[in-house]
């Protein structure tokens, strides 16, 4: 018999769990949350959201897969091709996941019911658009109780949105240090005097931040106090038009320079736009990773073609221009998101096992590496076999172009500093290629003297 | 802090009429004191402004009717 894995992410919900059993995901849900779930059902609630895209759809499992006594349901949630975080979201994933977690707050009290929590990590990218994938995530709306969630709301996308658009964009990486959002008190002092004088901020963030300090030495209870529903939408509204107003542009200057300025004519750029096609043709993968993507030009070249793309930059500029294209052409099988490649999303949480690290969302059919080797090795004094080595580990076949030393660009890198690479030669990193990939074929981009290679995985890295 | 909180509390309970009592009810998800207190005092003070807002408007209105039927020489026949 296969076994059944419960998924680490889900286990603090008494409601239920994920699980993976052959290779397919699958949530119970316990007898506990039996009530919520068939008002969920029968209110109508849940084909409103699945019908609006809000919500993942799901279907009922008949077979028997349940592992406790208190299993009242198992069902089968839509396939999200990549699990992604909201670290590595760019300002306007992370504001439109926030405007999706209100929009359906306000549908559940429609509905009655309510949000039991506003986790970002309930949200994933799925078609191009941010979706809901926590299905036990509502419970029945009692007349009078607050909304629970406001506090994780508050935590996971106001703080770090008005960090980001008053203070630097960078700062939402705070998010992969405090896994439950952002503390509100230490938002309050990184936050800019200037947005005191935003009232939602003043209200939702900073008295919020010191109503929690007062309270956690005199913890009381209000659960006596009722809030009426009317009450109830409005303070829903302001957090809507608080996340609305929050608002962050890259200037242009950070994202347009790198075509403009690469060693590219249009005539070499459309030879390498073909050839790159050309290699991504050959191999047709169904998932395909872009390291250093800039603004997604080549990724476009495989989601194109209906791959499962992702495309990763270390510019949080180039990856809102990369997600705001996806949005204004309505692409479905691109992923815009920020990743530090010397440094990628490790795993996170409890035992280290509620968040996955880049690694274990792998391996993926192909990897793209375009103008990216020069800056790992010289940038970041990386050896090729490391860098082989990693690429091994997280790709079956990989698209990789070598910048030779006399490239502008690998001169622009060296101007600042001594040169302590003489290893940095097209031979060395074949051969510390070698052992990780066969090359299968190498084309030379004449007028830069850069070269394509197509590379296959021939072993496993230890 | 405590006491002006409280006093602020109850003024605004006062206005918006947004809260009343009730039994506390379970949750996975902790709220927390702060988080509870001042959800409570922004869901009166957002209750409140609409409730003004709204008896404003029943204000302007009934204005607006005056004026008109002062306005209108057949209204005192109907």
């Amino acid at each position: 018999m296969t076994a059944i894995n419960s998924i680490p992410g889900s286990f603090r919900d008494p409601s239920g769990f994920l699980f993976l059993y052959e290779g397919r995901y699958f949530r119970q849900i316990n007898s506990s949350y039996k009530e919520n779930f068939d008002q969920l059902i029968q209110s109508g609630l849940y084909h409103r959201l699945v019908e609006s895209g809000l919500l993942i759809s799901h279907k009922e499992v008949t077979e028997k897969l349940e592992q406790a006594v208190e299993c009242y349901k198992i069902i089968e949630p839509q396939f999200i091709p990549f699990i992604s975080y909201p670290f590595e979201w760019c300002f306007s994933q992370l504001k439109n996941a926030a405007i999706l977690t209100l929009e359906i707050q306000k549908i559940a009290l429609e509905f009655g019911m309510s949000l039991k929590d506003a986790s970002a990590y309930n949200i994933q990218y799925l078609n191009g658009n941010p979706i809901f994938i926590d299905t036990l995530s509502f419970e029945i709306y009692l007349e009078g109780s607050p909304w629970v969630a406001y506090r994780q709301f508050c935590q996971h996308f106001l703080a770090p949105l008005a960090l980001m658009a008053y203070g630097d964009v960078r700062l939402s990486q705070l998010l992969r240090v405090y896994l439950d959002g952002l503390p509100l008190d230490l938002t309050s002092v990184l936050l800019p005097a200037r947005a005191r004088f935003r009232w939602p901020i003043l209200m939702h963030i900073f008295l919020h931040g010191r109503s929690q300090r007062y309270f956690s030495k005199r913890p009381k209870t209000f659960n006596h106090l009722k809030i009426n529903k009317k009450g109830l939408l409005e303070l829903i509204g302001s957090l809507d038009s608080a996340i609305r107003a929050l608002d962050w542009k890259p200037q242009k200057e950070e994202w347009s320079d790198y075509y403009q300025e690469s060693n590219y004519s249009s005539e070499a750029m459309n030879y390498k736009r073909e050839v790159v096609e050309q290699f991504i043709d050959r191999v047709r993968p169904s998932t395909l990773w872009d390291l250093g993507a800039n603004i997604g030009i080549f990724s476009r070249l495989a989601s194109r073609l209906g791959i499962n793309t992702v495309s990763f930059d270390l510019s949080p500029a180039c990856t809102e221009q990369n997600y705001l294209e996806v949005i204004a052409q309505g692409e479905k099988n691109l992923l815009p998101l920020i990743l530090d490649l010397t440094n990628p999303s490790p795993s996170l949480g409890w035992a280290n096992e509620e968040r996955m690290s880049l690694v274990e969302r792998g391996p993926v059919e192909m990897i793209m590496v375009l103008a990216l080797i020069h800056h790992l090795v010289i940038g970041n004094n990386l050896p090729f076999e490391k860098i082989a080595s990693f690429l091994n580990k997280i790709g079956d076949t990989l698209i990789i172009e070598f910048v030779p030393k006399t490239d502008p660009q690998v001169q622009k890198l060296l101007c600042t500093r001594e040169d302590i690479f003489p290893d940095y030669t097209q031979d060395l990193f074949e051969d510390s290629f070698k052992p990780y990939f066969s090359i299968e074929e190498r084309i030379l981009l004449k007028s830069t003297g850069r070269t394509l290679y197509l590379m296959k995985k021939v072993g496993r890295s230890g | 802090m405590g006491n002006r909180l409280i006093i602020f509390y109850f003024t605004i309970q006062s206005i918006g009429g947004s809260l009343y009592f009730c039994a506390p009810a379970y949750a996975y998800q902790d709220l927390g004191s702060g988080s509870y207190f001042i959800q409570i005092i922004l869901a009166a003070l957002f209750g409140g402004f609409f409730f003004l807002k709204q008896y404003w408007k029943k204000v302007k209105n009934f204005l607006a009717r005056l004026l008109n039927r002062k306005e209108d020489p057949n209204d005192g026949n109907q």
